[in-house]
């Protein structure tokens, strides 16, 4: 299928806005950050209905995003900007609650907010946060040393982000206790890269769920991932909204989340750390690299047979004949 | 004197065609063998000799002549002594398509099997130049014994001699063998072979009347067996393959029992008895075998088409088995002998020696007034060729993920590869891009000219293809379900076509299955469709039709509460239903799933087109024939009034009132297409036409009115042959 036309797939974060990363931008669909010496740098645009949800706004989404898009290559963030584009109309009031959060999460990241800009556009245009952010590189960690047999860990539950924003923005009433998991993670995530434990690679799982971000894992690469079911941390909440609504949690968002990739060796001293923070608690082994199937992200399930984890696409699109 | 110099193409090695030329010319001088793209056939003669009459006259029974191409020049002097068989040449740059499918056993071998006084009684792998396995065991097209996993077992002085013999049945028969030199069975417990040959086959036979379940190595690989009528053993092998309500096929002793179990027309006791021996699904007489048939009023049955079924029989006395692939639901067959032994839940492993190199499963016919409709093409049937006109680039077609059969051309033959289930299921994955490769190599192809497949995004098949090949082209589903049928027919004119399916992806963006098309020269037109209904939660709504007939209902009445009164056991599922976005749908499959379940037959299916099937068997029950208010504008068919009249009533006669009002649609749309452009010549297509009142209504309702009718009969009609019509859509440069 070839496109004429952005559609809300190219942006859902799966195989077409990787094709428009390479094909238009002429880019690398690499890293979260780039790796600038010993600095990282990365930035990253918000606009998320609604603004306000249950776990989080679009102002602490911006900022948490973007410092674990630094510490994803091994970076300390360090300064953050920020830039806005509002609506004619927009309410103060909310302009000031999305600042509140901002700050409040920079502070808990330990950063600090230096500069920012401000558009005002048309009414009912939307409002949307760009944030950029440098980050100090404590050590690079850039997935060039990614071996056969290393294990891959999520740091936590899957697929919240993605099923409490459907229920709140369509009005679903599924459930009344699903947030969001959004939250910046350098309380978790920087003791490990300080820590003498050898990472591989990590990325957070946001746009196109851990499906994706596994994908992204083993993207143009010698090896392929292998998956179990039962070992990938999904609540008993999640799994009955992905029943009802026939979307699977694994291609749900998630905005407080890590999938580290670390040599055997030392994957359960890391799991130690993780569940150590509050945020960590539920991490678990949830799969491994494999040589057997390059490129390929293979779900074992419970059952004895084994699925592929393909890269979302299209959405919404039945396959089956 | 005189040199003649034959070449016959077609189905002509691997069918005892050298055995049969040489008792034919042995008292001239001169010789016979297999190239890579025919027989050739060299004699010296003082006389001119009527070649090709002598030759179609006496061909083999399972040969197939396509055409004999002959030259005869003068010479001074015979070249030869005698008549000779000369080994196969060397493989050379041509490309082969002479291999022949698996065969099952013929009525000679079985009279030998248990004829006390041959060499062969009760040899468990009896087989001859006219059947066995072929394909399942040829490394390469050139169908020679060295070429073959036969090549393992050196063949005895005896088996030399009839080999050599041409007096002799197994004269070139390249898999010959014997009790002494053959393969050989082993009964496998525990990963230990206990016991060998008879006492082997025996202790299997014996544990078969004992409830005990086994995996038995037959042709192109392991079946699951036990004595269909011992429910212990059927609910053991239910619980070992996840599979709880779909029919398990059976292997009955003789056409005799067959007879008894199912109501067989002549063409289907033919299909039973011939060389392809496929699983028929045959009307049930009576519920003997209602433990494996579940509630199918149809029975899947078939002749033994191994040796080794045969004996299980003979010493088990029992009069039929149940026989599936042995797999987990959905997963590939089981081939290698190393995941048998390791397979868990069975009591006994019956196992032989001679390697499998490719899986192939049973296939699927069944007939519908009369005429044969493939729903499954494997073993018998792949690969066969099928000529095209002109010579072509390589091409090879992908087919569609469901059920998928890819496809290639060699010059100007097409192939149609054996099916593999669902290409989600990864290992199903792993088995399709094995095929593709071996078939690639199989028929020697260096370089794929061009590549086809289906253009759905989230198509495998599809992505494979665009990995795996520079040069992609990609076409909608039901134009390719179209062309199969302009390809089977050889048919390159005018024609309507009405495709009902399942879903696929549409020129559109949305959800085809219910379409109508003109194709007038080389342009296919859409010129109708079953009228949009939105589709909500993705794939769960095909495995759980409840959601589709919820969705239905609620867009033809917009009264959620409506939708939920109507199946108030889901209704948190259906009060999200106006709050999601919906994909559209013009698929026909889809519409049999909503009834089914507004009448409650079936409202989450276990396994694919469950709720349309029982829906189909329900009606069948009735004898009813009403028909509901639907409207057609514009081509385009809306059945809300049909579903509106049916939720209101939900009775069992509405699956009858359901069919005949979908059918008359139908066939009206077609009809008034057909006038509409002046074309009366009407291709049907698509899984729906498995279903025999749908086929066979609407077969009768075009007939009736002085149509031509042409459907898939040699290829599947459903998904089973897409990679066929991408052949015919790409080969005729079809601007679709
Ligand atoms: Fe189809
Ligand atoms: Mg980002
Ligand atoms: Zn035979
Ligand atoms: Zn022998």
């Amino acid at each position: 299928m070839t496109f004429d036309k952005i559609t809300m797939d190219h942006g859902s974060g799966g195989k077409l806005t990787l094709e428009l990363i390479e094909n238009i931008f002429k880019a690398n669909a690499g890293l979260d950050s780039a790796i600038l010496g010993d600095i990282a740098f990365t930035t990253d645009s918000h606009s998320i209905t609604p603004l306000f949800f249950r776990g989080g706004d679009i102002g602490k989404l911006s900022v948490s995003g973007t410092m674990n898009d630094l510490l994803c290559v091994g970076a300390k963030p360090m300064y953050l900007s920020s830039a806005f584009i509002m609506e004619e109309g927009f309410l103060i009031s909310d302009l000031k609650k999305i600042v509140q959060s901002m700050l409040s999460e920079a502070k808990s990241a330990n950063v600090e907010i230096v500069c920012g800009d401000t558009k005002v556009i048309e009414s009912n245009k939307g409002f949307y946060v760009n944030t950029s952010a440098i980050g100090k590189i404590i050590r690079p960690i850039d997935g060039s040393k990614i071996k056969e047999g290393d294990k891959i860990i999520a740091t936590g539950n899957i697929g919240e982000h993605g099923f409490a924003i459907l229920n709140e923005r369509e009005n679903l009433q599924l459930t009344s206790h699903l947030a969001s998991d959004c939250a910046e993670l350098t309380g978790l995530i920087l003791p490990i890269i300080e820590s003498d434990l050898e990472i591989h690679w990590m990325r957070d799982p946001t746009r196109g769920g851990l499906a994706m971000c596994l994908n992204e894992l083993c993207y143009k690469r010698d090896f392929g991932v292998e998956v179990f079911e039962e070992l990938v941390p999904i609540s008993q909440e999640v799994l009955s909204i992905s029943e009802m609504l026939g979307i699977e949690p694994y291609y749900s968002a998630n905005e407080g989340k890590m999938v580290i990739v670390v040599p055997p060796k030392d994957a359960s001293k890391i799991l130690d750390l993780l569940h150590k923070h509050p945020l960590g608690k539920n991490a678990s082994l949830i799969g491994e690299i494999t040589k057997d199937h390059p490129q390929k992200v293979l779900l074992n399930l419970s059952y004895g047979t084994k699925r592929l984890l393909s890269m979302p696409i299209v959405e919404k699109m039945p396959r089956i004949c | 004197m005189l040199a003649i110099k034959v070449k016959i193409y077609g189905i002509v090695q691997g069918v005892g065609f050298r055995p049969v030329l040489y008792n034919i010319f042995k008292s001239y001088t001169g010789w016979v063998r297999n190239s890579s793209c025919c027989v050739e056939l060299y004699i010296e003669s003082a006389k001119p000799i009527n070649i090709e009459r002598i030759i179609i006259k006496n061909k083999p029974k399972n040969a197939f002549i396509r055409s004999i191409d002959y030259s005869v020049h003068k010479i001074k002097k015979c070249a030869y002594r005698s008549f000779v068989i000369k080994y196969s040449q060397e493989k050379n740059n041509q490309k082969n398509i002479n291999i022949t499918p698996d065969w099952g056993m013929c009525k000679s071998c079985q009279k030998e099997l248990f004829d006390i006084t041959n060499r062969r009684y009760l040899h468990p792998l009896i087989t001859c130049t006219d059947c066995g396995p072929r394909f399942s065991i040829a490394k390469d097209g050139l169908f020679d014994r060295l070429n073959t996993t036969m090549s393992a077992f050196e063949m005895c002085n005896a088996c030399t001699k009839e080999y050599t013999d041409s007096s002799q049945r197994r004269f070139h028969a390249q898999t010959i063998s014997c009790k002494q030199c053959g393969p050989r069975y082993f009964y496998v417990k525990n990963n230990q072979a206990v016991l060998k040959d008879i006492q082997a086959i025996q202790k299997a036979a014996i544990d078969l009347t004992r409830s005990k379940v086994g995996l038995l190595k037959g042709i192109g690989g392991y079946h699951l067996i036990c004595n269909c009528l011992d429910k212990l053993a059927v609910e053991k092998i239910k619980y070992i393959k996840h599979r709880e309500e779909k029919p398990f096929a059976v292997i009955v002793r003789d056409i005799e029992t067959a007879k008894k179990y199912a109501y067989l027309q002549k063409s289907e006791i033919d299909i039973l008895e011939s060389q392809i021996k496929p699983i028929l699904l045959a009307k049930s007489k009576n519920d003997y075998l209602k433990l494996v048939n579940l509630e199918s009023p149809f029975v899947g049955i078939m002749l033994p088409y191994a040796p080794i079924h045969l004996l299980l029989f003979y010493f088990s006395r029992l009069d039929c088995l149940a026989a599936t692939s042995a797999n987990l639901s959905e997963s590939p067959l089981i081939y290698k002998d190393s995941d048998a032994v390791n397979f868990s839940g069975v009591d006994f492993v019956l196992l032989h020696n001679r390697k499998i190199l490719r899986p192939i499963e049973d296939s699927i016919v069944h007939f519908s007034l009369n005429k044969q409709l493939i729903y499954r093409y494997a073993r018998g049937f792949a690969p066969s060729p099928f000529y095209l006109k002109g010579v072509k680039p390589n091409i090879l077609a992908l087919g569609a993920d469901m059920k998928n059969n890819i496809a290639i051309t060699l010059k100007d033959t097409i192939v149609l590869s054996q099916y593999t289930p669902d290409l989600s299921n990864y290992e199903n994955y792993e088995q399709f891009s094995r095929k593709v490769n071996d078939f690639l190599s199989f028929f020697d192809i260096k370089k794929v000219d061009l590549a086809i497949c289906d253009k759905h995004p989230n198509y495998l098949s599809s992505s494979y293809a665009r990995e795996a090949f520079p040069c992609v082209v990609e076409t909608q589903h039901h134009k390719a379900h179209f062309a199969s049928v302009l390809m089977e027919n050889d048919y390159y004119g005018d024609c309507v076509a009405v495709v009902l399916d399942g879903t696929g992806f549409g020129d559109d963006g949305n959800i085809w299955g219910g379409e109508f098309f003109v194709k007038e020269k080389t342009l296919i037109k859409r010129i109708g469709h079953i009228k949009y209904f939105p589709i909500f939660f993705g794939d769960k709504a095909i495995k759980e039709p409840y959601r589709i007939a919820a969705s239905y209902m609620y867009e033809v009445t917009k009264d959620i509460e409506y939708v939920k009164f109507l199946f108030p056991e889901y209704k948190d599922v259906i009060s999200l239903i106006p709050k999601l976005k919906p994909a559209l749908t013009s698929s026909a499959g889809r519409l049999f799933d909503a009834v089914s379940a507004l009448i409650n037959i079936k409202h989450k299916n276990t396994f694919e087109a469950q709720s349309a099937m029982l829906l189909e068997y329900e009606a069948e029950k009735h004898k009813s024939t009403k028909i509901l208010d639907y409207k057609i504008n514009d081509f385009i068919i809306d059945f809300s009034e049909t579903l509106k009249t049916i939720a209101k009533r939900r009775d069992l006669l509405s699956a009858r009132v359901f069919h005949n009002t979908f059918t008359q649609a139908i066939f009206e749309n077609v009809l008034s297409i057909s006038k509409h452009t002046g074309i009366d010549t009407i291709a049907l297509g698509g899984g729906v036409f498995q279903n025999s009142l749908v086929f066979a209504g609407l077969y009768k309702k075009l007939i009736k009115a002085g149509l031509k009718v042409m459907f898939n009969s040699r290829f599947p009609i459903n998904d089973g042959s897409i990679a066929i019509g991408q052949i015919y859509l790409a080969k005729e440069g079809i601007c679709v």
